[in-house]
């Protein structure tokens, strides 16, 4: 018999479930192997000491409270509620650093939407300027101003716009590309705009 | 039929006709085994008792409803472990919060002499981290010394899963107590011990 095989059969020895060819079998292996022998001494002594486990005793009053609840129960009273779980239950450290953190982060966000500053920053989103769009295309675009075309004119020139007007992307397929592709009508925000990074 | 049983239905019947005084003779039958058997899993006296009162209470309650073809030591356990499983399913929910299992850590904290009563400690330490099922199984097998047969009709599994179970729970249990114990020295001339020894 293999180790393997031995151990396998360690717990039923135990119990004395092993038939007796199997239990000579493992004797033998046993008597060889000292791993196994070891292994069996392991499981012989946790079941030894399972069944020589203290005992805890009942408390005297035992009867007594089962009578009280059997007299409450054939009187139709309620159930006499079993000791409130939150009686032994103080906070672990991993819940009170939540609990901590969420008093922290909520003290922080009433903090900040009520103070002051709050409302300057609301007021400013709402008074930023009005976007400006020049279209710019390799193709002239019906119904353009005057004022417009010049814009795209020059940008198709020299790739400059003045100085209020910003290019933010160029090209359909690749937003990043210099060349605007046909048909492409680019956005432009203003410089105060694009400074703030406010949202476009 | 043998003496146990036999004792145990006769007190059922009489429970059965609203007699109290046999109602108290079950109790003292099984309460301590019951509490033991609980507080195990558990590992809080006030509770397994709370659980065992309350088993009490579902006997006297449903004593109309006990079938004779079973042995009332497999109905009574069979609800004792039902609530002390729903009672740890519900600790495992409130797990988060709650201070329950670190009673069961505290047990870890034995006396490193590893006397009779540190051993015991280790072991119970060692048993509250099983998983329930080999818990209750190996509580059964080898705390209760339950045969297998009624180990298997208490948990509503076939023999060949108890049997493997309770192998498991073993398993387990040696692989954690193995290096405390051979820290201390206790268990380490296992390989010296003769075969018929063990």
């Amino acid at each position: 018999m293999r180790c393997r095989k031995a151990r396998w059969f360690l717990s039923a020895r135990c119990d004395g479930t092993v038939s007796e060819r199997q239990r000579a079998r493992l004797d033998t292996h046993l008597s060889t192997c000292a791993e196994c022998r070891r292994e069996a001494f392991y499981f012989s002594e946790i079941a030894a000491l399972a069944g020589r486990m203290e005992k805890v005793a009942v408390r005297p009053d035992f009867d007594l409270r089962l009578r009280a609840a059997i007299r409450r129960v054939e009187a139709g009273e309620e159930k006499p509620a079993r000791r409130w779980q939150f009686v032994h239950v103080t906070l672990r450290p991993a819940f009170a650093v939540v609990v901590a953190t969420v008093v922290v982060v909520s003290a922080l966000s009433t903090y900040w939407f009520l103070s002051p500053k709050a409302g300057q920053v609301a007021q400013r989103a709402s008074s930023a300027p009005e976007l400006t769009s020049v279209p710019v295309t390799l193709t002239p675009v019906e119904g353009l101003t005057p004022e417009m075309r010049r814009l795209q004119e020059q940008y198709l020139a020299t790739g400059q716009l003045p100085e209020n007007y910003v290019v933010e992307a160029v090209g359909l397929d690749d937003p990043t590309s210099k060349k605007p592709s046909p048909r492409y009508v680019m956005p432009t925000m203003s410089t105060e705009q694009v400074s703030r990074k406010d949202s476009y | 039929m043998d003496t146990s049983k036999a004792i145990d239905h006769g007190l059922m019947r009489r429970v059965q006709q609203d007699d109290y005084d046999a109602f108290e003779q079950l109790v003292d039958r099984y309460k301590a085994r019951l509490v033991n058997i609980i507080y195990r899993m558990l590992n809080d006296q006030n509770e397994a008792e709370d659980l065992v009162q309350e088993t009490f209470l579902r006997v006297w309650t449903h004593r109309q409803d006990y079938d004779f073809s079973y042995c009332l030591s497999t109905w009574i356990y069979t609800i004792a472990l039902n609530l002390a499983k729903n009672e740890l399913r519900k600790r495992r929910k409130f797990k988060f919060f709650s201070l329950l299992d670190m009673s069961e850590k505290g047990v870890e904290i034995a006396d490193p002499k590893l006397g009779p009563s540190a051993l015991g400690h280790l072991l119970q330490g060692a048993i509250s981290r099983l998983p329930i099922r080999y818990k209750e199984a190996f509580m059964l097998r080898d705390v209760e010394q339950l045969p297998y047969e009624e180990v298997a009709q208490i948990l509503g599994v076939p023999l060949g899963t108890v049997k493997s179970r309770v192998n498991r729970a073993r398993a387990v249990l040696k692989n954690d107590l193995k290096p405390k114990l051979e820290q201390s020295g206790a268990l380490s001339q296992g390989s010296l011990v003769p075969v018929r020894t063990l």
